[in-house]
């Protein structure tokens, strides 16, 4: 296992560097100059080539490069173009926003994924293993931000007319602002994990080692739960860190629509529409070498879990 | 052994490959996949034949309808300048197949020779996996967004950015296949009677490949549809007026208090021509490599 761990800590190496380097050339190749970005455009040449020396822009390319790494490991993410503060704190507060909405989601995902993937298991081709698996369809089909504004007229809107009472539709506070935009970013996971749940499942119910378990007497329950479900969650683990970076994508889109304050809307809104490219460069490089961490620890523990992974 | 070397090419002929025919019966049998592609036969009929079958012109305001409901004239009702919205989604078919196609036809003509050169000479292929894995730890429409903020805002940017965002995903694909397919006797074979490099990977591997490309494009103009009518609804993609779904949906969400069918219906449009793909590429699957099945 110690060996695996260090081969697979070895292979992440390569990719943080290249994801760091590929942000950092994306900013680079930005249409525009930084220099005039901040002094605008009626700045003397003086006035730019101070600026262009401040930043370190008339240095060569790998030079910067190294520059930005130093500073990276130093947590310092360079200064927005428009407020002139350190982007960092904000990057890393809206971040945590962010994470909060995906755990959530996260965790709608896996409850009505494995449960509806379960239940469909243990009967499949019947009414409810029907209807899930037409759900999970519908569920990966449905674009996110049109479900979640559908959910927020629903039961933000409508039921407040109905009833009196409705679920916060937008901003960030209470448990209850998170129900919405959590349901909404979970549901095309929970299709996958469904899905995935489902046929592994099916698969494991063929095994050998179930019928042993019948032969011995072992009841219904403990038959699918303790011999089933364990060995079927194995490869769904895998699925769990696909969808995470599945998660990250659709929060872009669910925080546009609930004004969620996170780190996808800080890209979109406050990044790329105005052109503050130390955001977007800080914002992409935390949500990319998250992705690359849970990824990480997505292996590790599959190769935890199912050894034979570790042998390949 | 020279017999052998002589055969090379019966050998490519013996390998198994389920003749058309064959296919077409086995996907007539599978109603979820007819229904698919009912769904994109549909959806392609429609953007085809947008001009003719539309009721309104979908750009022409009529400020006295402006968010009118439903009626006999306008089924889908008006959206908040008075355009009709039926005839806006009719148009939306086009931009949105359109998109697909051509963001696919990108990640293939990329991915597809990327992945097949990685996985036939193995001294490339430590290099391009890392690039593969540098790519892809940046979260689909992440990619789609941070490349957009080079090329810039716009429709033709969104089709390239959504093609190249999904190039690792060809690539690790064909690779995959590739590394098993290079091992077989036809190759070794083909290599034996003095064929170049080249001609084995495109007469005699990619073919073999072609079962999970297929079914991968398939889903991938689903996923394409998506990202687009996601990057259009960001304000990242088309613009005003332009009927595409997702600028619809995103100016339909300032009216959905009062007038909640301007954004209702683009969604279902965007919906339903996304689950037509997936079935399509699902029933794809099963019938021409149901090994495939839980991979893709």
């Amino acid at each position: 296992m110690l060996s695996y761990i260090a081969r697979r800590l070895l292979l992440t190496i390569p990719t943080l560097l290249g994801v760091t380097f590929l942000v950092f050339a994306v900013v680079r190749l930005q249409p525009g100059d930084p220099a005039i970005e901040i002094a605008g455009q009626g700045a003397t040449k003086e006035i730019l080539e101070a600026i262009r020396q401040e930043l370190g822009l008339d240095r060569p390319f790998l030079v910067q490069y190294l520059n930005f790494l130093e500073k990276l490991l130093q947590g310092d993410l360079g200064r927005s173009l428009k407020t002139k503060e350190p982007a960092a704190p904000k990057i890393w507060g809206r971040f945590l926003h962010t994470i909060e909405l995906t755990v959530a989601a996260m965790l709608v995902a896996m409850l009505i994924g494995t449960t509806a993937g379960i239940i469909s298991a243990i009967r499949p081709y019947s009414l409810w293993d029907n209807l899930s698996m037409i759900g999970a369809l519908f569920g990966v089909s449905m674009p996110v931000f049109w479900q979640g504004i559908m959910l927020m007229l629903i039961f933000a809107l409508w039921l407040q007319q109905w009833t009196g009472w409705g679920f916060p539709a937008t901003g960030r506070g209470t448990l209850l602002h998170l129900v919405l935009p959590a349901i909404t970013l979970g549901t095309s996971s929970a299709a996958i994990i469904a899905r995935m749940v489902r046929s592994t499942m099916l698969e494991v119910l063929r095994q050998e080692y179930i019928l042993t378990a019948r032969a011995k007497g072992a009841s219904p329950t403990s038959v699918t739960f303790k011999h089933g479900l364990r060995n079927a969650l194995i490869p769904v683990v895998t699925v769990v860190g696909l969808a995470f970076g599945g998660l990250l994508s659709g929060a872009v889109l669910t925080e546009t629509v609930f004004a969620w304050p996170g780190i996808g809307r800080l890209i979109v809104e406050e990044g790329i529409l105005t052109r503050d490219y130390p955001i977007v460069q800080g914002s992409i490089l935390i949500v990319a070498l998250s992705f690359v961490l849970v990824n990480l620890c997505v292996d590790l523990l599959y190769a935890y879990i199912d050894p034979r992974i570790r042998y390949d | 052994m020279i017999n052998k070397i002589v055969t090379a090419h019966e050998i490519v002929e013996a390998v198994p490959i389920p003749r058309q025919a064959t296919v077409w019966r086995r996907f007539r049998r599978n109603r979820s996949a007819m229904l698919g592609l009912a769904i994109v036969v549909f959806f392609f009929g429609v953007g085809l034949l947008a001009p003719w079958i539309a009721p309104h012109d979908p750009l022409q305001p009529d400020f006295a309808r402006a968010r009118a409901g439903p009626s006999w004239d306008s089924p889908l009702g008006r959206d908040e300048l008075g355009r009709d919205i039926l005839s806006r989604l009719i148009h939306g078919a086009r931009i949105s197949l359109w998109i697909g196609f051509i963001a696919v036809m990108i990640g293939v003509a990329l991915g597809v020779p990327l992945g097949a050169v990685s996985g036939y000479y193995g001294r490339l292929d430590l290099f391009m996996q890392r690039l593969v894995d540098i790519m892809l730890a940046f979260p689909g429409l992440l990619l789609a967004i941070v490349l957009i903020s080079i090329l810039g805002v716009g429709l033709t940017n969104v089709m390239v950015a959504i093609g190249i965002a999904s190039v690792p995903t060809y690539a690790r694909l064909v690779r995959g296949s590739v590394l098993s397919l290079r091992e077989m006797d036809y190759v070794a074979a083909a290599k034996a009677v003095g064929m170049s490099d080249k001609r084995i990977i495109f007469r005699h591997i990619l073919p073999n490949c072609l079962a999970p490309i297929i079914v991968q494009s398939t889903l991938q103009v689903a996923t394409a549809i998506l990202f687009a009518a996601g990057l259009g609804f960001l304000g990242l993609g088309a613009k005003p007026p332009m009927p595409e779904w997702g600028v619809m949906l995103s100016t339909g969400r300032d009216y959905l208090r009062d007038w909640p069918h301007i954004a209702t219906f683009p969604g279902l449009a965007i919906m339903f021509s996304v689950l037509g793909f997936n079935l399509l590429g699902d029933g794809l699957r099963d019938v021409l490599d149901p090994r495939l099945r839980g991979k893709l």
